[in-house]
């Protein structure tokens, strides 16, 4: 069983998890906001990745399409004009994204569970997507990740629970560590 | 005022008086002690010669009767002292026999432990193997995942000819009415063909979903086999690391 103040953790950690890998991957701050439904999702791909525990298993998803308005955002983050971005170059970038915010995600959890596992990405079409239901996890929460009105990621999270599950998470966002940590900056 | 001088003269008298009864007392207190030092030695040198020395021998008796206990009290002694000293002798050789063998079964020990430390050194390094075969998953994986691509290709292949039969039965349908009385068993034919290419292409949705959900669960069981792998090989690691602090000691 998740308790609810997990699933209110699990919550804030996508949201700081995300924010930092934006900011790493990207160099960019998306506005993030909690989605409904995972229904809401109309990104055409998403990349998986798991984090494992003898306690719980932990699927991070990052959905995306691939469109213009994506591929120039990533083109942009990879420093090149879109029209020098390779297929296998884009899914690279997106793949370690997605592997940026599992690992953060797992840092975040390793300060609670000692013993964690992550695994590789993989990448799958969204029609996939709607066969998660069929392997029963017992939380799931999305949200949406917007630069501006044209590129939008999606991220899910979903948890099962072989034990109780209890998170208490006292992170703070990159902005925030940076501020309070004024002096780094003078090095 | 004559009372006054009267009681004064009186106090005067009875303290004279007083003073001289002291005088008085004192000094025939001390002719006394002097007449009584007199008949003391008097009396001393009047004892008889025999009866002193008598005295003198009874008191040698008593004198050889102590020095003889004292003796057999010291030799009693000396001989506890002995039998003190020859269980501590006896005690030293035991303890020393007794330390000899628990130092030989600590070295037994040790040595076993270095034993066990080595067997344990060698078993971790071979559950480390376990990384090549995390590995070796992740490639039968990978081509688990190629092989239900080129099946999606495959019944995307399917799908378009089934959409094609499906024109064709139509097409067939049309002309066959045109044909009118000569074609009336060609159309039943191509609706019958229609038929059968719609319920394929139904069969082809159908399993182009099953295999997008084959695409979900192969990679969730996987990812989750190969986190898993990973948590163990941490925790074996870790594990090596304490074992090699153990060594160290």
């Amino acid at each position: 069983m998740v308790t609810q103040y997990a699933k209110n953790c699990l919550d804030k950690l996508m949201t700081i998890c995300l924010d930092e890998t934006f900011r790493s991957s990207a160099g960019e701050v998306l506005a993030i906001k909690p989605m409904d439904r995972i229904d809401s999702v109309v990104q055409k791909e998403f990349i998986m990745l798991t984090i494992s525990s003898y306690e719980f298993r932990i699927c991070i998803l990052l959905h995306f399409s691939k469109d213009k308005p994506t591929m120039d955002y990533v083109a942009k983050a990879l420093k090149i004009t879109p029209d020098k971005l390779e297929v296998a170059r884009y899914y690279d970038f997106l793949c370690e994204m997605g592997n940026t915010f599992c690992g953060t995600f797992k840092r975040e959890l390793g300060k609670h569970f000692p013993h964690l596992g992550m695994s590789t990405p993989n990448r799958l079409v969204g029609s996939s997507l709607k066969f998660m239901r069929e392997l029963n996890f017992d939380y799931d929460a999305h949200f949406k990740t917007s630069a501006n009105d044209n590129v939008a990621f999606c991220s899910s999270v979903f948890i099962s629970a072989y034990k109780d599950f209890d998170l208490c998470v006292e992170i703070k966002k990159q902005a925030e560590a940076d501020a309070e940590n004024g002096a780094l900056e003078l090095f | 005022m004559g009372i006054l001088y009267l009681l004064i003269a009186i106090v005067g008298g009875v303290t004279g008086i007083a003073g001289y009864q002291r005088w008085f007392v004192r000094k025939h207190t001390a002719t006394l002690l002097g007449q009584i030092h007199g008949l003391e030695l008097e009396s001393r040198d009047k004892i008889p010669a025999a009866q002193l020395a008598e005295a003198r021998q009874d008191a040698a008796g008593k004198m050889a009767s102590l020095t003889g206990d004292f003796t057999d009290q010291i030799n009693l002694l000396r001989k506890e002292i002995d039998q003190i000293a020859q269980t501590k002798n006896d005690l030293q050789s035991s303890y020393a026999v007794q330390i000899e063998v628990l130092e030989r079964k600590i070295a037994q020990q040790n040595t076993s432990v270095d034993e066990v430390k080595k067997q344990l050194k060698t078993d971790i390094l071979g559950l480390l193997q376990l990384l090549s075969t995390i590995s070796r998953w992740d490639d039968e994986m990978m081509k688990l995942m190629e092989h239900n691509g080129h099946m999606q290709k495959k019944n995307q292949e399917f799908s378009g000819i089934v959409k094609q039969i499906i024109i064709l039965a139509l097409n067939a349908s049309i002309e066959a009415a045109r044909a009118g009385e000569a074609g009336r068993g060609f159309a039943v034919v191509a609706d019958e063909v229609k038929t059968l290419a719609t319920r394929s292409g139904g069969l082809s949705d159908n399993y182009k979903d099953n295999l997008h959900k084959n695409d979900l669960i192969t990679t969730a069981t996987f990812q989750d086999i190969q986190a898993s792998g990973k948590m163990i090989l941490t925790s074996i690691h870790a594990l090596d690391a304490k074992l090699e602090k153990l060594v160290r000691v």
